[in-house]
Order: C-alpha cells, then structure tokens, then sequence
C-alpha cells in the first residue's frame, strides 16, 4: 500500500468500516512506515481537538424571547 | 450540555410533559438542546443575533409540531433537521436550495485529496510514498492541544469547508454524534457521510499542522 492511498481511507480505518482485506493491507503497511503512523496520530488529535470545543452561550434575550414564545403556544392550546 | 450522552434520558417523560403544556418541561429541553442548536446555526451565519433567531424559529417549529413527532427519530436528530432547513431557507446564499443530500452527492464525485500530492514521492521505486514525512505530534503537550487557542484554528478551518462537510464535521467531531444521528439529521447516506467527514477532517488536520510548526 502507497502512503497516498493509506490517507484516504484513515477515515474508514478510524470509523471501523474497512473491508477486512484493505485492514490487513493498511495494518501491514503500518508496521513499516512512521511517517503514516504520525498521519494516523495527527487525525485522532485533530479530533481530539475538536471534541474540546467550548460551548456556545445563548444571551439572556434568547432566554426571554423562548418564554414568551412558550407562553404564547400553551395560551393557543 | 448539548452533548448527546445527556440527551436521552428521560427525554420521553419531558416530551410527554411538554405537551401538556408544562413549562418546566421546556425550560429542561431548551437546556439539554441549546448549545447544540446554536452551534448549528453558527454553521449557517457569523452573526450571533442571527444565529438566535434561527434557534428560536426552531424551538416554535418544534412545540407547533410536537403532536406530530412520534418518536421514530431521537429528538435532537429531528429538531437538528428542522433547524437545518430553516437556516437553509433563510440563508440567501442557499436560497436556490439545492438539498444537503445533493450536495453531499456532489462531493462524491471530482477529487480532493486529503494530502497535498506534493507530500509524496512522483515517481521511482517509492513513489505514492511521503516525500516528507507528516510532523510527530506525540510531543505536543495534551493541554496545548486542547487549549481554546488550537480550537480556534480549526474552528476557523471548519468555517472555511463547503457546507455539508461543515455540517458533518460539526454534529460528528464537535458534538460527537453517531454517525447513524448525522446521517438522520442531515438526511444522507452512511458512506456520503464518511466522504464528507474524511475530507473535512483532512482540512481541519491541515489547518491544525500549519499553526503548530509555527508554535
């Protein structure tokens, strides 16, 4: 396996959905080459990275406005 | 809030609850949703005033189709789908709209490496290998990776995708859906999806190695 074919099927690899055939072919690959399993490593960190989002706050008048609205769907009930 | 672990439970009886009008009951769901609902709609606008609205318009969607939900769908894949059309409805830009399903489509088709084919080798004996290899992350401290700073970047990567890849990278990665959610949510194939998050991933892994070499 070339190294520009193991980038694009990391995902599958990481998603547990490759073919068992391409898995033995991509972990064979592996066991030789450092330079893809930096690649590997760099995609579980970017994940990593993006399950370390901050969460998002509403403003106060968000708040507000989804009461009103509440009130105003339960008075039309 | 707003991640999925949360999200199922009890979810039946604040349902059941909500529709009898109970205001506590509304206040509970606003609070596990919100978060996700506004990210969501950040996807579609820059604009945090705009971005409210969007979440509001979704919530009167949700309680004026509340008798209609019958369950079949987790509840935060339904209002991530409603939320999606209205922000696509009232987003000039997609007013033409094409469905998500389209364009998740249209991904699939035409190529977009992951890596820049300058990384490997044209041609010899090794040829389709690295040319230079990819940068060891392993000595990035974990608290320098997870700091807001290293979010920001990719976060201003996502806001660089096309839109179905934003959105699948989003409900997958930031929010850490399941796949079978996003695909309900954003009404796309299984393998559309994994096209869609692969080629996201690798942008967002690019954007990510171009700011550390430089730390």
């Amino acid at each position: 396996m070339a190294c520009s074919e193991l980038v694009e099927i990391v995902t599958d690899y990481l998603e547990g959905t490759l073919p068992a055939a391409e898995l033995a072919r991509l972990r064979d690959h592996l066991t030789s080459c450092d330079g893809c399993q930096a690649h590997i490593a760099q995609m579980r960190a970017t994940v990593r990275v993006l399950r370390s989002a901050p969460e998002d706050d509403a403003s106060p008048a968000l708040a507000d406005a989804l009461a009103d609205m509440f009130h105003e769907w339960a008075g039309s009930r | 809030m707003g991640r999925l672990e949360v999200t199922d439970v009890g979810e039946a009886d604040l349902l059941a609850a909500l529709r009898r009008g109970d205001e506590q009951a509304f206040r509970d769901l606003v609070q596990r949703h919100q978060a996700t609902l506004l990210r969501l709609a950040r996807m579609y606008t820059p604009n945090q005033a705009v971005a409210e609205e969007i979440v509001q318009e979704t919530w009167l969607a949700v309680l004026r189709g509340l008798d209609d939900f019958e369950g079949r769908a987790a509840l935060h894949t339904w209002m991530a789908r409603i939320l999606v059309n209205i922000a696509r409805r009232r987003s000039g830009r997609e007013a033409r709209s094409t469905p998500l399903s389209a364009l998740a489509r249209d991904e699939r088709e035409g190529s977009d490496p992951a890596v820049d084919p300058d990384r490997f080798l044209a041609g010899g004996r090794y040829a389709g290998h690295w040319a230079s290899f990819p940068d060891d992350w392993s000595g990035v401290p974990e608290q320098v990776l997870l700091s807001g700073e290293v979010y920001a970047v990719a976060q201003a990567a996502i806001a660089r995708l096309r839109p179905a890849q934003r959105m699948v990278i989003t409900l997958r990665d930031v929010q850490g859906w399941p796949p079978e959610d996003v695909c309900t949510a954003l009404e796309i194939s299984d393998a559309n999806h994994r096209v869609l998050l692969h080629r996201a991933r690798a942008k967002v892994r690019q954007a990510l190695e171009d700011y550390l070499r430089q730390v």
